[in-house]
């Protein structure tokens, strides 16, 4: 079963994600992978995530595929224009992979390339056009492709935006993506799950399936760092606590991560796992949690 | 409002490599610029330029050479000499002017930036992009393409914290400050509406 389809069986569903190295050596996401295969139903895999210059996500969805996994190739408006995502959208239908996630992405001052020009030619918005477009035969000026993709687009929300203005905004932009075409979304990392309980109310009139994010606290000091520096994720003082004052970092991450899922079953229609390195626990997590 | 800074004197003498002799001249600029320190800069860099060999022709001090250097050249026919080239002290339009107004190589010793003061009080003609398809009725008369970091459209990307941008906490998020002026002007509304992406043939090239 693929990932549209677990989605269509209304299952609760799973999605991990992994991040292309900075090189060549796939071996050891390779080995994640197949530790997880089976155990979730797609693998998201980041576009040069934090602006970094790594190995790129449309390669890595196609050897996922080849392996038997479902991807779901991230693609972000931040290194190419409008003529460059419709033929890298065509180039991945070519090899193989179904699911698109559209992302603004990050600015390039946030990497190591800061240089770099930023080209925001779409924006996550049109790029779901885009998509919904090339769906229907056609490039975005209308002309007629000659065999046609048959992609399914989704997005993401932040729940988490931390401001009245932003907040409103996400619930309004999300709402522009389901309009121009999003079937699914995934979140940023979730850690009060009262607040994402009042955002799936707020946005629950959209009736499009939203995957909560569950990001892997290895310990405290990452979660003050994200707190600090990441926008949308708060991690509580209690989690932070709790890092802090085990004796088993990764047991207590584990169970933290557990936790968090066990909640959102009641919350949205499934989780989304980034694991950030330790994709190896992955299969643990998902155990504590009942999958 | 431009305003310039002198390049380090290492990449200005690199420039001068071939040059036996150069005039200087500096733009005293649009009002911005410290004129206090016109006199000073000049003499000093003719002083360091000669320290390395090279012959000084003259030099002038002079307002506004992005709109007077034709004029101003004209009046120095006799003041220039025939130096290799010219040194313009002068925002990146005052070295094209010169440039524009003579056959001479024109060195560039500055690089341009736009002044913080006037980037905040927006008093630039930066805060339009010259896109030939505003969007202001929809965004409450602030441009997304000029407030925004990434330029979007339809809305803030996931990078907003504390009402910032995800690149530096020193500027607003764009997007913020258009809820917020929708907000008040009773428009959210409005705000659900499509952008479309911009047509680039029409934004012209100086922006």
């Amino acid at each position: 079963m693929g990932f549209k389809e677990a989605l269509d069986s209304k299952k609760f569903v799973v999605t991990a994600e992994i991040g292309p190295i900075k090189g060549t050596d796939i071996q050891e996401i390779m080995e994640n992978a197949e530790l997880i295969k089976g155990k979730v139903d797609a693998i998201n895999v980041t576009d040069l995530q934090s602006s970094v210059m790594r190995l790129g996500s449309m390669a890595v969805c196609h050897l996922l595929k080849d392996r038997g996994i479902d991807p779901i190739f991230q693609l972000t408006c931040r290194d190419r224009n409008r003529l460059a995502l419709q033929s890298d959208l065509l180039s991945a239908w070519v090899l193989g992979i179904r699911n698109v996630l559209a992302l603004t992405g990050d600015h390039p001052t946030m990497g190591d390339h800061p240089q770099a020009m930023p080209v925001f030619d779409l924006d996550s918005v049109s790029l779901l056009r885009v998509i919904k477009r090339l769906n229907e035969g056609f490039d975005m000026m209308g002309n007629e492709l000659k065999g046609v993709t048959d992609f399914f687009p989704g997005a993401v929300v932040n729940p988490g935006a931390d401001t009245e203005a932003a907040f409103e905004m996400q619930i309004v932009k999300m709402g522009k993506k389901i309009e121009a075409g999003a079937r699914f979304f995934q979140t940023q990392g979730i850690f009060d799950l009262d607040l994402f309980e009042g955002f799936m109310k707020r946005a629950e009139d959209f009736k499009t399936p939203v995957l909560g994010g569950v990001i892997l606290l290895k310990s405290a000091g990452m979660a003050r760092f994200m707190n600090k520096n990441v926008a949308g994720v708060f991690v509580p003082p209690p989690l932070i606590k709790e890092m802090e004052e085990t004796k088993d970092k990764v047991k207590t991450s584990i169970e933290i991560a557990a936790r968090l899922i066990r909640g959102m079953k009641n919350i949205c229609q499934g989780v989304h796992i980034m694991a950030i390195g330790w994709e190896k626990r992955i299969p643990m997590v998902l155990e504590e949690a009942g999958l | 409002m431009i305003i310039f800074e002198q390049k380090p004197f290492e990449e200005i003498l690199g420039y001068l490599a071939n040059d036996r002799s150069v005039f200087l001249l500096r733009c005293t600029g649009c009002a911005k610029v410290n004129l206090a320190n016109a006199e000073s800069d000049i003499i000093d860099m003719k002083g360091k330029i000669e320290e390395k060999g090279i012959d000084i022709t003259g030099f002038a001090i002079k307002g506004l050479l992005c709109i007077k250097a034709k004029s101003v050249l004209e009046d120095l026919t006799e003041t220039i000499g025939n130096p290799s080239s010219i040194l313009a002290m002068a925002c990146g339009l005052g070295v094209q002017s010169v440039a524009e107004a003579t056959d001479k190589i024109v060195h560039p010793a500055c690089n341009s930036f736009v002044d913080k003061e006037s980037l905040e009080r927006g008093k630039r003609e930066g805060r339009c992009r010259i896109c030939g398809d505003c969007v202001l009725e929809f965004t409450g008369g602030i441009c997304p393409l000029t407030v925004c970091s990434k330029r979007l459209l339809n809305g803030p990307c996931g990078g907003t914290s504390g009402g910032k941008c995800e690149i530096s906490k020193e500027i607003d998020c764009g997007w913020m400050l258009i809820y917020e002026r929708m907000k008040k002007l009773g428009r959210l509304e409005v705000l659900k509406a499509y952008l479309a992406p911009k047509d680039y043939r029409k934004i012209q090239k100086l922006t």
